[in-house]
């Protein structure tokens, strides 16, 4: 992705943003009702696993590790902070560039190579507001949402393993968690994961429209697309941590 | 098939309505208790000055009689000290969960080896009226665990190893007791007589146990006089409790005043007048004896010469 890449995603993206001022229509709403739909409920599944998951890993490490010192009451704080902090975002971000943003890539790819997006342009269509515009839209809502949910499923995950392998009781886990925990972890942290959407979103999109050589290029560009929305999300993370916290 | 678009549509705006519905309410709620306030509740505020706080940090703990009452709201360092805001937590109506005297007493002490902080409040006696919260409050000196252990264990080593310490006085014991263990090997002193090579003490010893052997075997059969007495056979104690009987009777008769002795012994001193005028008479016989001696001398040898 040399700079003319960039400069064209990020012209993508002001396109796709110009046209949020349609979303009032009646064609665009239902777009964007389907989208938050397919991107956001439908990855419910996958994110309550790894968001549980997540949780238990860290609460189990942090307690181990805290249980030297009879510190392990403190698990809680870890595991809500650091949730809130960067592990939600972060998880959310990945998840969804790997679940939504290859399928968005693969589906304009698609519509690329079999001529479709050219048909959207001939019936005088834009195909930024038509395609783009309802994703970047749906991603927006819907990621710091479900970030925020992967953080309440993690700490979830967390009093798990607390309660039944540290003996660590639910009032103690979750009044430690929340005691520690500041309105400026959980709204950077979902600030983070808007940015995330943004970035899921325009990256998939251009790499969709950018496909060329038939369904080889589909492919390659499903994959392009991960590559990049998985560097783009730890290089943004580490800026946003170092803009707030540092 | 356009009304199985339409409900499908319905069903996704349904989905999707109940999931944002859940998530913004979580959400705010989430805000409400991550902002700390609690409905019901009233803060109350506190100003306590420090030379030093020893890494006090904002939301440590602020605890009563050993109660959380509320958290460190903010630090600043003036030239006086550093002033330590603090909020108090208390039921709305009830007044401050504090009720500080004029003796109180406020510091900060280490709540675990790894270093956290929180702050005490001890109110004070109760003899005491209350002092406004208003005012501003002198916190104590903080006592830093880590500096305290570091300064014992330098006591510590100090008296381990300086002069005339224990360090020391454990290497003199070594040198007496490698003394003794030498002089030992070498058989001097009793202890060491005896554990030489040389038998001559414990042959004495030997030689000792078994006449004191014999001497036990003489008592136990009843040989010589300390034996008869250990004896099973009362003879001699029958012997000596005659004995004594017969004393106490000669005794109760000299108590009586009988007998001549008794008489003697009585406060009647009758006998002893008498006795006394026996002896001045033979006195006076012996003087008159001893005046007429040389004339019966003389006349004898004057008659004895016829």
């Amino acid at each position: 992705m040399n700079l003319r890449a960039v400069g064209k995603a990020a012209l993508l993206l002001a396109l796709a943003a110009a046209g949020i001022r349609f979303i009032y229509r009646k064609r665009c709403r239902i777009e964007v009702y389907a989208s938050m739909y397919v991107y956001g409920i439908k990855s419910l599944g996958v994110i309550t696993v790894v968001a549980v998951f997540t949780g238990m890993i860290l609460a189990l490490n942090t307690g181990i590790a805290m249980r030297d010192f009879h510190q392990e009451a403190h698990i809680g704080t870890a595991v809500m902070v650091s949730m809130l902090r960067e592990m939600g975002p972060f998880m959310t971000g990945l998840i969804l560039a790997a679940c939504v943003g290859s399928a968005m890539a693969a589906q304009l790819g698609t519509m690329v190579v079999s001529e479709e997006i050219a048909a959207l342009e001939i019936m005088s269509i834009d195909p930024i507001r038509f395609l783009v515009m309802p994703r970047l839209m749906a991603m927006c809502v819907m990621t710091p949402l479900l970030s925020f949910y992967t953080c309440i499923m993690g700490v979830i995950g967390g009093g798990i393993v607390g309660k039944q392998l540290l003996d660590v009781p639910w009032d103690i886990y979750f009044d430690n968690a929340l005691r520690w925990a500041k309105n400026k972890d959980l709204f950077v942290g979902m600030f983070k994961a808007f940015l995330f959407g943004v970035i899921i979103t325009t990256v998939s999109c251009y790499e969709g429209f950018a496909t060329t050589h038939g369904a080889v290029g589909v492919g390659a560009a499903t994959r392009k697309a991960v590559i990049i929305c998985f560097l783009a999300i730890l290089i943004t993370g580490l800026l946003v941590t170092g803009l707030f916290y540092y | 098939m356009k009304k199985d678009l339409f409900s499908n549509e319905v069903n996704i705006e349904v989905v999707l309505g109940v999931f944002l519905v859940f998530v913004v309410f979580g959400l705010a709620y989430f805000t409400f208790m991550l902002s700390g306030k609690k409905l019901g509740e009233q803060k109350h505020r506190m100003e306590v000055v420090f030379n030093d706080v020893m890494g006090l940090r904002t939301k440590d703990s602020v605890v009563v009689r050993g109660m959380p009452v509320g958290e460190v709201a903010s630090l600043e360092l003036k030239p006086d000290g550093v002033h330590v805001f603090l909020e108090l937590v208390g039921k709305r109506g009830q007044g401050a969960p504090v009720r500080m005297k004029k003796d109180y007493r406020i510091a900060i002490v280490t709540t675990s080896i790894l270093g956290g902080r929180m702050l005490t409040i001890g109110e004070g006696s109760r003899d005491y009226g209350d002092l406004p919260l208003e005012m501003v409050f002198n916190g104590q000196d903080p006592h830093d665990l880590m500096s305290d252990t570091a300064e014992l264990f330098s006591s510590l080593r100090q008296g381990l190893t300086e002069k005339g310490g224990v360090v020391e006085g454990l290497k003199e014991a070594a040198a007496d007791i490698r003394e003794i263990s030498r002089r030992l090997n070498a058989g001097k002193g009793t202890l060491g007589k005896l554990l030489s090579e040389d038998d001559t003490l414990y042959d004495d010893l030997k030689a000792g146990v078994a006449s004191l052997r014999k001497v036990s075997e003489r008592l136990d059969e009843g040989k010589s006089t300390l034996g008869k007495l250990l004896a099973d056979d009362d003879q001699v104690y029958q012997d000596l409790k005659a004995t004594v009987s017969a004393a106490r009777k000669i005794a109760e008769r000299l108590e009586k005043g009988d007998g001549t002795l008794g008489k003697l012994l009585s406060e009647d001193d009758a006998l002893y007048k008498e006795f006394v005028n026996v002896v001045q008479e033979a006195k006076a016989v012996l003087d008159d004896l001893r005046e007429t001696t040389p004339v019966v001398t003389f006349a004898s040898i004057l008659f004895g010469a016829f």
